[in-house]
């Protein structure tokens, strides 16, 4: 098993072994491509073939499931956002409120739309976040001519968010010891009680910046000029084929959509 | 001989400080030589190590007086980076100290950021992991390594640099035996090998005792104390009341009783006070040491049933654990790194699960119960306090879970300021937890736990980071609760407190239940000992070898000579 920032994945994943520079240009890709798309259809497929990706890729969806539930929760927050708070002309109401919104067939057209669009997102991104390692966003990120000091942040703030969850278990049990139910209660009470949770965390996330602060100075970490790396990933034939792949996916889908028309939704209420 | 370190009257103080926290430090250390650094929380030890890297002042903003020179070159007109090519640094906490997720990125990290050309990055990595006997785990993530593991990874990530200085603060503060046994053994090689001069902060006496040119107590900011370790102990037993190691302690308390002459020079060692010891086993007829006595006890209020538990990520961390606990019961669970023992206390406290088999908790099945009904009978103290704390008094702190336990006001108030007097922290009921320091926030979270009156209560290292003499204030304050009608569940790598206090001591390694028995019984078992990695205190050792029985602390010592002709 290989540890990733948030899980541990079987060694032999063809993920995990993913050129670095793939493994960003992917996820770029399932953050962009559904915002081109807005056929419904077509973002159904698109989930169903990031569905497909995680058993070829041997990602196990049970140890994701605290970010599945999460991303559940994203999702129904912004599809109820969408139902009941836009104000799209359609042709058929079935609900009108008093603030002036109202739920037409286009206002559900869209929410629908935009929910598959966020669940393409956060599916694809977990799948990718699932396998990334530090030295994938480090020498990814350099492949694009990012600055190393930019990379670098990025990938520790991801190594201290796996650490802040941590923390965050440990707290929320020491809470649970001293007689909180963070499941029962109204919704204030459960808000007083996640609050709670605040103080520790910032003072142990305080207290570890200021030492990881002088970790890094005195492991030398200022000098970028004169910096050297570990590691050589020269981009194989396969990983170019794949990378073309990508930039051809985005590039077809904007021409179908924006210049040729073909993939365009008829009834789409921003045409 | 070349200084590596000299320190000349340096005083210093935080730009959000009043004090000053050092004063007037003047410190030279010889290129090569093994400095230990010992003092209570407070003393300005890890302000010092901060010092002599270089972080202070050119990170840390504040007053500074005085000079620090390393290899002759003044830290203030040398910035970090050029400072950090001759010294090595390793805190207290590994993970803390790990910016990637491999052993072999952690070493190359400092070579990179070095402008080290790769193959000889490459040879260096080779070097460093064969130096610290780690060659063969280059590939595994620093976080799923063994403690002690993990330190030698931070001390090569250092090495790989090849380094003149190495300064360690507190590194082996929270490893069990082994662990610190792989630390020193590393650090000496090193010394021996390429002449590296080293800075060990430690609460460890006994290793510092062994392994160190050198030992100085700092105090109030203030170097009190320095010298050879048996003039530092011999000195400082009389005037500082220093915490010296069991054998020192055992030939003054030998020395006051007239049964042994004076030394010119004081043991330190089991080595040195073997002879004397002999001599007196030939006077002496050695009364058979009790048992430590058993108080009564009662029914079995917490029990496990082939109790297995795997995390997610496929560790399985209990294996076909049978366990009772009786009412009444001062029990030790004891084990290396990793063997399971923080896993089994969340079972306990029903923070999880079993994966597999039956717990029963004051006769019902673990499964009946939600956790917080479980924590109304079982407290449990954690290791870090700071995991613990959250509200903004230590009386609200207190009175947070009775309030949630639905109780009154006045009786909560009768019940936290009864509480908070007993661990002494009455005076700061309206001081915010964080300004606390890390001794009173040790006992706040105790205090948490014992507001709830518990009928068990549980903690987890309750001695990490504080000298014997701490951890025996503690330790007292556990019996004196134990003496009120708990049952105390410990969970600690310290033997010598083992020795001291346990009736009933239960040894874990890789999941399973090694062993169960009266704190002879283990302490004595040699074999079993070494099989967990643990080691026997001192006084144990020594007595074994002598007498062939094995005493337990200096207490039995004294009551088994007690025929003394």
């Amino acid at each position: 098993m290989t540890r990733t920032f948030f899980l541990h994945i079987e060694e032999n994943s063809p993920l995990i072994k993913l050129h670095p520079l793939l493994k960003i240009s992917f996820l770029i890709t399932v953050n962009v491509l559904p915002w081109i798309i807005d056929m419904p259809l077509l973002l159904v497929i698109m989930l169903m073939c990031l569905l497909a990706l995680y058993k070829i890729m041997r990602i196990p969806l049970k140890r994701l499931c605290k970010f599945i539930v999460l991303s559940i929760v994203i999702i129904q927050a912004i599809m109820f956002s969408y139902i009941f708070g836009s104000k799209i002309p359609g042709r058929i109401v079935y609900v009108s409120f008093p603030w002036g919104t109202y739920v037409s067939d286009k206002t559900l057209l869209y929410a629908i739309t935009v929910t598959l669009r966020f669940l393409n997102m956060l599916i694809g991104s977990t799948m990718i976040l699932a396998v990334l390692r530090d030295i994938d966003i480090i020498y990814g990120f350099l492949y694009l001519k990012i600055p190393y000091s930019i990379a670098f942040t990025i990938s520790l703030a991801l190594r201290s968010a796996t650490i802040f969850i941590d923390d965050y278990f440990r707290i929320r049990d020491a809470m649970v010891l001293r007689g909180v139910n963070f499941d029962k209660g109204n919704i204030v009470t459960r808000a007083r009680n996640y609050s709670r949770l605040a103080m520790p965390l910032m003072v142990l996330g305080v207290r570890r910046m200021i030492e990881l602060g002088y970790i890094l100075e005195v492991k030398g970490l200022g000098d970028v000029k004169k910096r050297t790396f570990l590691y050589e990933f020269p981009l194989r034939p396969i990983d170019v084929a794949l990378l073309m792949f990508m930039v051809c996916l985005v590039v077809v889908t904007v021409v179908l959509k924006y210049f040729l028309q073909v993939i365009r939704f008829p009834g789409w209420p921003f045409s | 001989m070349r200084y590596a370190i000299e320190v000349e009257e340096l005083w210093w103080k935080y730009e959000s400080s009043d004090h000053w926290i050092l004063k007037n430090i003047n410190l030279r250390i010889k290129e090569g030589e093994f400095i230990g650094i010992i003092g209570p929380s407070g003393a300005g030890k890890t302000t010092l190590c901060l010092c002599l890297v270089g972080i202070i002042p050119h990170a840390i903003k504040g007053t500074m007086k005085g000079h620090v020179r390393i290899y002759g070159k003044d830290s203030r007109n040398s910035s970090i980076i050029s400072i950090v090519e001759d010294v090595g640094v390793v805190f207290q906490d590994p993970e803390v100290q790990f910016v990637t997720m491999r052993v072999i990125d952690e070493i190359a990290f400092t070579l990179e950021n070095m402008g080290v050309p790769r193959d000889v990055m490459l040879e260096r990595i080779d070097e460093v992991l064969t130096m610290i006997d780690m060659k063969g785990y280059e590939h595994k993530h620093p976080l799923e390594l063994s403690g002690g593991q993990k330190q030698r990874v931070a001390i090569a990530s250092m090495l790989a640099r090849r380094p003149r200085i190495m300064i360690l603060d507190e590194p082996t503060s929270d490893l069990d035996t082994r662990g610190k046994e792989e630390v020193f053994r590393t650090l000496l090689k090193l010394r021996n090998l390429y002449g590296i001069t080293t800075v060990f902060v430690s609460h460890d006496i006994e290793e510092l005792a062994r392994h160190a040119d050198r030992i100085i107590l700092l105090k109030n900011g203030e170097i009190v104390l320095d010298g050879r370790p048996s003039i530092f102990f011999s000195k400082g037993y009389g005037m500082y009341s220093i915490p010296v190691p069991q054998i020192t302690e055992l030939y003054y308390r030998l020395l006051e009783l007239k049964l042994i002459p004076k030394f010119p020079s004081i043991p330190i060692t089991i080595e040195e006070l073997i002879p004397v010891i002999k001599r007196l086993s030939e006077r002496t007829k050695l009364l058979n040491p009790p048992d430590p006595v058993s108080h009564e006890t009662g029914n079995t209020i917490i029990s496990l049933r082939n109790v297995f538990f795997t995390y997610p990520d496929g560790t399985k961390a209990l294996k076909g654990i049978d366990l009772d606990i009786r009412e009444g019961e001062f029990v030790f669970i004891i084990g290396p790194n990793g063997s399971g023992k923080t896993t089994l206390l969340k079972i306990i406290t029903g923070l999880l699960k079993p994966t597999y088999g039956e717990v029963y908790i004051f006769g019902k099945s673990i499964h009946e119960l939600s956790v917080n009904d479980i924590a109304l009978k079982i407290g449990l103290v954690y290791q870090n306090p700071d995991h613990q704390l959250f509200c903004n008094t230590v009386y609200e702190e207190c009175a947070y879970a009775l309030r949630n336990m639905g109780m009154k006001e006045d009786e909560i108030r009768n019940r936290v300021e009864k509480v908070l007097k007993y661990l002494d922290l009455i005076e700061l009921k309206n001081t915010p937890p964080f300004f606390l320091s890390k001794g009173q926030r040790q006992r706040l979270a105790l205090a948490v736990v014992l507001a709830m009156e518990p009928k068990v209560i549980i903690v987890d290292e309750p001695t990490t980071g504080q000298d014997y003499i701490q951890s025996q204030y503690i330790m007292d304050f556990m019996k004196k609760i134990h003496e009120n009608g708990k049952t105390i569940i410990i969970v600690t790598h310290n033997m010598r407190l083992v020795a001291d206090y346990a009736q009933r001591v239960v040894v874990m390694k890789k999941g399973k239940i090694l062993a169960d028995g009266t704190s002879r019984q283990i302490l004595t078992n040699t074999e079993l000992l070494r099989e967990s990695g643990l080691v026997s205190p001192q006084i144990v050792q020594l007595t074994s070898k002598v007498f062939n029985v094995p005493l337990l602390n200096i207490k039995e010592f004294i009551d088994a000579i007690g025929g003394l002709s």
